[in-house]
């Protein structure tokens, strides 16, 4: 049994030249990794306070309002008004602001009230990636977060 | 000319010699397929400033393409284009309105709520790129120019943390 194929009168062997392909592909690569874009980018949905009336639903009223101030020092101030008038201060931890208080704090004021909006402020010269944080960690637990003035 | 005999003996044999490209053609083809799919579903226009460092978060919701405007050290951006300048994230004063608001932002907000109502399908959303080391007052300031003008709805786009 023999498993050469005879050639038949006028079959040519021919090759598909690659070499130009791999040329387009070669350039082709090099520009989208140049182009692509290696990082993973997300948002964090925020409202702002305005005398402008909005095109969205307007965030739930909230049974009390807690405003959240960050201070440039990396303090907390979290005040309560409406039923509950209150001011609580959670001071930095080492500098930074306290993160893990305030989600507990937050927390309980959730399962008390439950809240569906905060309003939040910061001292002038806060930093945005702190106030990033503190929105990331607030939006973990409340639906609407609005940045208001100090109050 | 005896080294030159010498020489000419040692040439080696010629010999066909042939790449092997077809694996090679394979592989390009699976990453060209890869770095299209991946560049067709990022959101590619959203590309922050040289000199925007943006802030890292581990939760984020969904981010929709729309308007962007950004501040960096140096300008206020709207769709890319300047619109107020900056020195070290202070603005001119000549630059603010009597409310606090940043007046070459207001007007180029004007512009781009005009060309919305035109085009209704489009969100009113707006996509803050802030440099993470730029003071709240300039972030405020921006925010309530984007407010007054009917943008109250903001994205503040960040890197996703792993």
């Amino acid at each position: 049994m023999s498993f050469i194929r005879k050639r038949h009168a006028g079959e040519q062997d021919f090759e598909l030249n690659l070499a130009s392909i791999i040329d387009c592909f070669t350039v082709l690569i090099t520009y989208l990794l140049v182009s692509a874009s290696f990082i993973s980018l997300g948002a964090l949905d925020v409202s702002v306070a305005s005398s402008v009336p909005s095109n969205e639903a307007p965030p739930p009223t909230p049974p009390v309002d807690v405003t959240v101030l960050i201070g440039r020092s990396g303090k907390y101030t979290v005040k309560l008004t409406g039923p509950k008038n209150e001011s609580v201060s959670l001071p930095s931890k080492e500098g930074q602001p306290d993160l893990t208080a305030l989600t507990d704090y937050i927390g309980n004021l959730k399962t008390q009230w439950s809240l569906e909006a905060i309003t939040l402020a910061a001292d002038d010269g806060v930093e945005y990636h702190e106030v990033v944080k503190t929105v990331e960690v607030m939006r973990k637990l409340v639906t609407a977060v609005t940045f208001g003035d100090r109050p | 000319m005896k080294r030159r005999r010498r020489f000419g003996k040692r040439t080696p044999q010629k010999m066909d010699m042939a790449l092997q490209i077809t694996s090679m053609a394979d592989i390009f083809t699976i990453i060209l397929v890869f770095l299209l799919k991946s560049a067709s579903t990022g959101v590619s226009t959203i590309t922050p400033g040289s000199s925007v460092s943006l802030p890292g978060a581990n939760f984020s919701d969904e981010l929709s393409e729309s308007l962007k405007l950004e501040i960096s050290p140096e300008s206020i951006l709207l769709d890319d284009k300047p619109v107020a300048t900056l020195e070290n994230y202070r603005l001119d004063k000549a630059d603010l309105e009597r409310d606090g608001t940043v007046r070459p932002l207001n007007l180029a907000l004007i512009n781009q709520r005009q060309k919305k109502t035109n085009s209704p399908d489009e969100h009113s959303h707006l996509m803050l790129l802030a440099d993470r080391r730029a003071p709240y007052a300039i972030v405020k300031t921006v925010m309530d120019s984007a407010a007054n003008q009917g943008f109250s709805d903001l994205k503040l786009v960040v890197v996703e943390d792993p």
